[in-house]
């Protein structure tokens, strides 16, 4: 099952990670700064992150413990950045 | 006499929840988290006591060549997931392929981040020069040097999986290389908006 999910699951999940990598690259090349791009560019990445863990790295069905440990590590990470940054 | 019946317990098999890959590899990718969060919690503390020093010299880096190893980082991690399906579905030598695509990838990440760092290095910046780039040459080496044993990893599963090693029945080393190269691709999305976007 989980191999067929992440196949059916692995194109769609790369072409959002790279539409959200332009979305980031983007906002650079505005060179604005404020809340909202630091909010954007914060939330982007967690959500990359999260595809990343759960589809790339295949911890979707993995045990809880090590699924939320990584994610807890993002989540932590971002929040910091945001509580810091805004 | 009563004949005792012995039946199986019926689990699917999508009840049982496994790590995919080897315990110590996760352990390690963990401890490799820590570290890397430890120094984008720093930077980020940091750069909140020195905003206009931090904006200032992140005007000198190159956020158009720190995008475009975002995608190839993005796109390397996809090669190694389409490696990793591949060798489910027993097909060995296309997943090596798919693994010498992912090693070209990192190949073309390290050449355009050593243009990176040469051009900071003639311009005179190095780790003493200022905090900015205390953390900015620090943090991107230590994933560059990652990216480098990620690439060594992606190399021993190419040539292995073009052996035949690898199948739907021996896939822990396949998926155990192919974490580790998610983790250096997990790290750098967020390094990449930090150091070179962020304002």
């Amino acid at each position: 099952m989980s191999a067929k999910t992440t196949k059916t699951h692995a194109g769609p999940v790369f072409f959002l990670l790279l539409l959200l990598t332009f979305l980031n690259a983007g906002m650079g090349f505005i060179d604005y700064s404020g809340k909202v791009v630091i909010f954007i560019l914060v939330i982007s990445v967690w959500v990359k992150g999260h595809l990343i863990i759960d589809y790339f790295m295949h911890l979707k069905n993995a045990p809880k413990l090590w699924r939320r440990l990584i994610h807890a590590w993002l989540f932590v990470v971002c929040s910091v950045i945001l509580g810091v940054f805004v | 006499m009563k004949s005792l019946k012995v039946t199986k317990p019926e689990v699917s098999p999508v009840a049982i929840k496994s790590l995919p890959g080897d315990v110590a590899v996760w352990v390690f990718i963990c401890a490799e988290l820590l570290v890397f969060g430890i120094f984008f919690i720093s930077y980020a503390i940091t750069h909140h006591y020195n905003v206009e020093l931090f904006n200032h010299f992140q005007k000198t880096l190159n956020t158009q060549s720190g995008a475009i190893n975002t995608v190839i980082l993005i796109v390397a991690s996809y090669f190694v997931v389409l490696a990793i399906e591949n060798l489910k579905m027993a097909e060995s030598k296309r997943a090596s392929l798919w693994f010498w695509a992912a090693f070209v990838m990192g190949c073309a990440f390290v050449v355009n981040k050593s243009m990176e760092f040469h051009e900071h290095f003639s311009q005179g910046v190095r780790l003493s020069s200022n905090l900015f780039y205390m953390f900015y040459l620090s943090m991107t080496f230590f994933h560059y040097m990652h990216v480098i044993l990620g690439m060594i990893i992606l190399f021993v599963l190419a040539r292995r999986s073009a052996k035949g090693e690898y199948g739907p029945d021996n896939l822990n080393g396949a998926i155990s290389g192919g974490a580790y190269w998610h983790m250096v691709d997990l790290v750098w999305i967020i390094l990449f908006p930090l150091i070179y976007v962020m304002k």
